[in-house]
């Protein structure tokens, strides 16, 4: 365990280095999240409530999860996976005597847990006093959104894990990483606005795919829109796809590991 | 002279163009990812509209008219200018030593030397939703209003364009800027989306005077729309676009010229 939080902080330290690059990242996440509240204010004018949305719910709605796209935004793991295979650095990773999906995930937990710290945080905290958003219900559900946002970075890792591993095979998978990513997870995640909002057809397809898991699960369950038994089973369907998705990049990198050897590096 | 550089243009696109499509397979999935991510993207304005109907006094026909130009615009720009994506890679690398020996302008190399075909698959999406946009927000087709159009969205790529440029140019100060350049243009693509007249003041004077792209669609909509919604700005503006395009191309060419001067290489 001490070796991955080794990785864990280490990545945690390397992010420290580019200062400038953090503030101006923020103002332009600041200047993102405008666009969508104030987008949402002009949509809500006349309007009491929509689908059990009231102003204050939907802006609080909007402003959690624009926060936590930023995890979709800076985790490029199947990005390094990548450039890893690409540059041949894979074959020093295989050598360690560690696990190279954990120390992966240890990895990207490092830059992660900065975005959150010294990105995601300021920029609610500003979003939350600017704008009078709501607090979750109860004590109980902080904790449990905590848990959700947890179980949703790991699927979100997931499915950008097994897009890198896709790189053994491929020698590019930046389309399959839009495809996936900025096709299928902007559309399914609900970051824009929720699931409930949706048309019946995409609905219904959200419901199927893992990616309503990310952002869509967490958020509901901050604005209580998910309570008692949704909840349970919100985090139920997050744990079970973290289970699937976990065990689809063993099985992917497992495959693509031997592919290796046989080509002898 | 010029004719000169347009050859060498295309031979030095052509040349990498013809590398990238050794790989079939991966160049289709690219085109395939992008066509894919515009029409989500598309989708989820399409779930909102269709829940609100009106933006703002907006008819949903305008709103998609108005995501189209900025979408058309983006996507020229992408073409032109996505070299500039990840042109920290120059500095870091060392590359840019190699750029400046070069007997022609480094900028021009930058820009001619990468050019990625993958993005006409975002232009062609683009294409196709505006045209539908255009005919959906009843706009009548005269040789005026083509010509408007035309000059509209050469302004509105330029615009984009210029913002790259000068993104892109920090980085001759900074070393790094990462996908700072990526988001900043997504931020203002998506700010552009919808009509200015839902920003407060301050963030309407943002994307007037500082980040223009309100030049790319709101203002020029004025005109083909006929809205005349101004928001207390000259009625002038709806004809701006050229200009300021033409303005910031100065400020961001300059800007990149002061970047060069007081460049030193990373010795790496």
């Amino acid at each position: 365990m001490k070796k991955y939080l080794t990785f864990t902080l280490k990545a945690f330290q390397r992010t420290l280095t580019y200062r400038f690059e953090l503030w101006m990242e923020l103002f332009i996440n600041v200047l993102f999240m405008l666009v969508y509240v104030y987008l949402w204010k002009a949509l809500y004018t006349g309007r009491t409530s929509v689908e059990g949305y009231d102003l204050n719910g939907i802006l609080t709605y909007i402003v959690v999860s624009q926060t936590l796209l930023t995890f979709t935004f800076t985790l490029r793991i199947s990005r390094i996976i990548e450039e890893k295979v690409r540059t041949g650095e894979v074959v020093t990773d295989l050598m360690k005597p560690i696990d190279f999906q954990l120390m992966t995930l240890a990895t990207a937990a490092g830059t992660s847990s900065h975005t959150a710290l010294f990105n995601m945080l300021p920029k609610f905290l500003l979003f939350y006093g600017a704008f009078g958003l709501s607090l979750p219900p109860s004590p109980l559900t902080v904790f449990l959104f905590f848990i959700s946002v947890v179980l949703g970075y790991i699927i979100l890792f997931s499915i950008e894990f097994i897009i890198g591993i896709f790189a053994f095979w491929l020698v590019e998978i930046r389309g399959l990483y839009a495809f996936v990513i900025w096709g299928l997870a902007m559309l399914f995640s609900g970051y824009f606005l929720p699931l409930e909002f949706y048309p019946d057809f995409l609905a219904k397809i959200a419901v199927v795919l893992p990616f309503r898991a990310i952002i869509y699960f967490p958020t509901a369950i901050y604005t209580g829109q998910l309570i008692g038994e949704s909840l349970v089973t919100a985090l139920l369907i997050q744990l079970t796809w973290v289970a699937v998705l976990v065990g689809i990049g063993r099985l992917a990198y497992r495959a693509a590991f031997r592919k290796l050897v046989i080509q002898g590096g | 002279m010029v004719r000169r550089y347009i050859k060498l243009y295309f031979l030095l696109a052509g040349a990498y163009v013809r590398s990238r499509l050794q790989y079939r397979l991966s160049f289709g999935l690219m085109c395939f990812g992008i066509v894919i991510s515009e029409i989500c993207l598309l989708g989820l304005l399409g779930a909102l509209l269709a829940k609100f109907r009106t933006v703002n006094g907006w008819t949903w026909a305008e709103v998609v008219f108005l995501y189209g130009l900025g979408n058309l615009a983006y996507s020229f720009m992408r073409i032109l200018g996505s070299q500039l994506d990840d042109f920290d890679r120059y500095i870091i690398r060392g590359e840019l030593d190699g750029v400046l020996i070069k007997p022609v302008p480094p900028l021009f190399y930058i820009l001619a030397n990468r050019v990625e075909l993958i993005h006409v698959s975002r232009a062609l999406t683009s294409v196709a939703i505006f045209v539908v946009a255009f005919h959906l927000s009843g706009i009548r087709w005269t040789l005026d209003v083509a010509l408007f159009t035309l000059t509209t969205i050469l302004s509105g790529t330029l615009i984009m364009f210029t913002l790259m440029l000068i993104s892109a140019t920090v980085a001759l100060w900074t070393t790094k800027s990462g996908k700072l350049t990526d988001l900043l243009i997504s931020a203002t693509k998506e700010a552009t989306a919808f009509p200015i007249s839902i920003y407060p003041l301050a963030v309407r004077l943002l994307l007037t005077f500082v980040l223009p792209v309100a030049f790319v669609t709101y203002y020029p909509a004025q005109q083909l729309l006929q809205k005349g919604e101004f928001l207390g700005m000259p009625e002038l503006f709806q004809f701006g676009a050229p200009v300021v395009a033409l303005v910031m191309l100065c400020v961001s060419y300059l800007f990149w010229c002061s970047g060069l001067r007081r460049y030193h290489s990373t010795g790496s």
